[in-house]
């Protein structure tokens, strides 16, 4: 990890936890935009490689650390995955407390994106510090959302960092009834200052954009996509988890040490807030509802700029389903369910707050892991950002370079990846030159 | 409110694990008074766990240009609090953190930083032989810090 001068707007908050850079390049040929490639230099970490021959109850815990904003995510996915390869399915009130812990992420990684990387791009302000000098009390609400979140997940998950109280067929300690409710006047709070936040986004600026990938995002039967079974998409795409690697497929590029992810006969696609709003907008509690459509957002969402209102839409949904889960709340007993292994193969998705997150485990009679695949969404969304940036490029390239940086670390931060997280600033080198030289 | 001893890094990359390290020697060593927490560096959460408290210590990895092994002990506070990252190894997070802080008024009344420059960041769980050489001394300057501002 090296520190570099000359460090942009990226270098916010976020940026902070993870090791890595990233670069965009761009080639430049008569005055037409040839390439994009958005890169990635972080070393790859081998997580599906070291996987093999651990037990299958580690995933959980192991998959955790490859992020610090998301663990839940990968938490919850690996559960659902190896309890597929087990053929065995955890109670409803199980799978309640799960939700709950996944709203604490969502609250917390949609209040950071908003408040500390996001909203500073429409004040036109390099960070949430300048922000503050703004308008203080927006950066004080975000923190205090942010903070609600990590303290669910430290109710529910015994820790806000990697949380620890997850396992295959449940939890450890269940909170007990009296824990949740004596949390719940912070979850009133929450919906409050929620529902504040929604408004004040809905009054940003967001330049007109569209963008015409396929969305697609899990369902997640008659609740607004958290853990589900099938994932769908805008054009007409409708499978079970487990056929996932049937229809999308993995793939490495030769610029990034990430992998990028295309539909196998359609290209291209998008997962996330947009995707999920846009596939599920009916199934948002009703506060959040209400919300919505008093901050504008119709039907669909499209445009990458209002990702921002839909992060926020989906952080008071979080709020308001907390609460829902709370009153209703019967503490598992017990607190998991055994997972004896077989061999198999097994497959689950939820939907981290970045977009919908992949695993397939296959084990072996003795339940030690024979191979592991996990698609995470930065994955599937960078060559759509890539799509993006391109036609960006192409349309500003008069724009000296350090302003086409900056305006080009708007477009990728509309998309959240975790790649603004494991990336110190982005290197933009614009590479101009004459076709007469190739 | 308690005073704090937070612990930043990544035990799994080697000399970032200082921190994480540093907090499983000091367990059980320092005065009940004393809270310890593990964290990322990310700023919120910095901001969030030392607002209205008295005093602070940081243990990370820090960068400043030094030879691996350097031990580097300052007053958070002095931090300009902008966005490069010039010091810690977590990018922005301290000096993000300090200013995000300072903006919003929530910055304790002390922080106190000791930070030890990284030789290795790379993947591992073994620090590199610079910054296991100083492990020792590291934590003496900060039993010795918690003696003197909690007495």
């Amino acid at each position: 990890m090296t520190h570099k001068a000359g460090a942009g707007p990226l270098n916010t908050a976020a940026l902070a936890r993870v090791e890595g850079e990233g670069g965009m390049h761009v080639e430049v040929v008569d005055g037409k935009v040839e390439n994009v490639q958005l890169q990635i230099y972080e070393p790859p970490r081998f997580y599906e490689g070291f996987l093999r021959g651990r037990a299958h109850t580690e995933p959980p815990d192991i998959t955790a650390r490859i992020c610090g904003i998301c663990p839940v995510a990968y938490q919850m996915s690996a559960c659902l995955a190896i309890e597929d390869a087990c053929g065995v399915t955890v109670t409803p009130d199980i799978t309640e407390l799960r939700r709950l812990l996944y709203c604490g992420e969502w609250i917390e990684s949609h209040a950071l994106h908003i408040h500390l990387l996001h909203a500073p791009d429409f004040f036109g302000v390099d960070s949430a510090i300048d922000l503050a000098a703004l308008d203080r009390p927006a950066v004080e609400r975000g923190l205090a959302l942010q903070r609600i979140g990590n303290d669910i997940l430290e109710l529910v998950g015994g820790r806000a960092i990697h949380p620890v109280n997850v396992k295959v067929g449940g939890f450890y300690r269940p909170p007990t009834i009296a824990d949740l409710q004596a949390f719940r006047p912070r979850i009133e709070q929450a919906v409050e200052l929620a529902e504040e936040v929604v408004a004040w986004v809905a009054t940003l600026d967001c330049p007109e954009m569209t963008t015409e990938h396929e969305l697609v995002a899990l369902s997640d039967g008659d609740n607004y996509p958290l853990l589900g079974e099938r994932i769908i998409s805008n054009r007409g795409l409708d499978i079970d988890v487990s056929q996932f690697l049937d229809h999308f497929e993995e793939y490495q590029v030769e610029h990034s040490t990430a992998k990028h992810a295309h539909h196998l006969s359609r290209g291209n696609y998008l997962v996330g807030p947009l995707a999920r709003f846009s596939l599920a907008r009916e199934k948002l509690g009703p506060i959040a509802t209400t919300a919505a459509d008093a901050a504008g957002l119709g039907a669909t969402c499209t445009n990458p700029f209002q990702s921002i209102v839909v992060r926020a839409v989906e952080m008071l949904h979080a709020c308001e389903e907390a609460l829902r889960i709370i009153d209703n709340y019967v503490r598992p007993e017990p607190g998991s369910i055994a997972v004896p292994p077989r061999p198999g193969t097994g497959h689950g998705a939820t939907e981290a707050p970045r977009g919908l997150l992949y695993h397939r485990y296959s084990l072996d009679e003795q339940g030690l892991i024979l191979d592991a695949e996990i698609i995470p969404p930065t994955s599937q969304n960078q060559p759509t950002i890539e799509h993006d940036l391109f036609h960006f490029v192409e349309d500003n390239l008069s724009m000296p370079d350090e302003e086409l940086r900056r305006a080009a670390e708007v477009t990728i931060r509309n998309h959240d990846p975790c790649i603004s997280c494991a990336t110190h600033f982005l290197d933009l080198t614009v590479e101009r030159r004459s076709g007469v030289n190739r | 409110m308690r005073p704090l001893v937070i612990g930043i890094g990544n035990r799994w990359r080697r000399d970032d694990g200082l921190g994480p390290r540093v907090l499983d020697e000091l367990s059980g060593r320092l005065p009940a008074s004393v809270e310890l927490m593990l964290l990322d560096g990310e700023p919120a959460r910095l901001v969030s766990a030392w607002r209205g408290r008295p005093w602070v210590l940081v243990v990370d990895a820090v960068h400043a240009g030094e030879p691996p092994g350097t031990i580097h002990q300052l007053d958070g506070l002095s931090l300009v609090g902008e966005t490069r990252p010039t010091a810690s190894s977590h990018g922005a997070g301290l000096h993000a953190a300090v200013g995000l802080g300072r903006a919003i008024d929530q910055l304790p009344e002390a922080l106190t930083v000791v930070g030890v420059e990284p030789g290795d960041v790379g993947h591992g769980d073994r620090m590199s032989d610079p910054v296991a050489g100083v492990f020792d001394q590291v934590l003496t300057i900060i039993e010795e810090e918690v003696q003197a501002k909690c007495a």
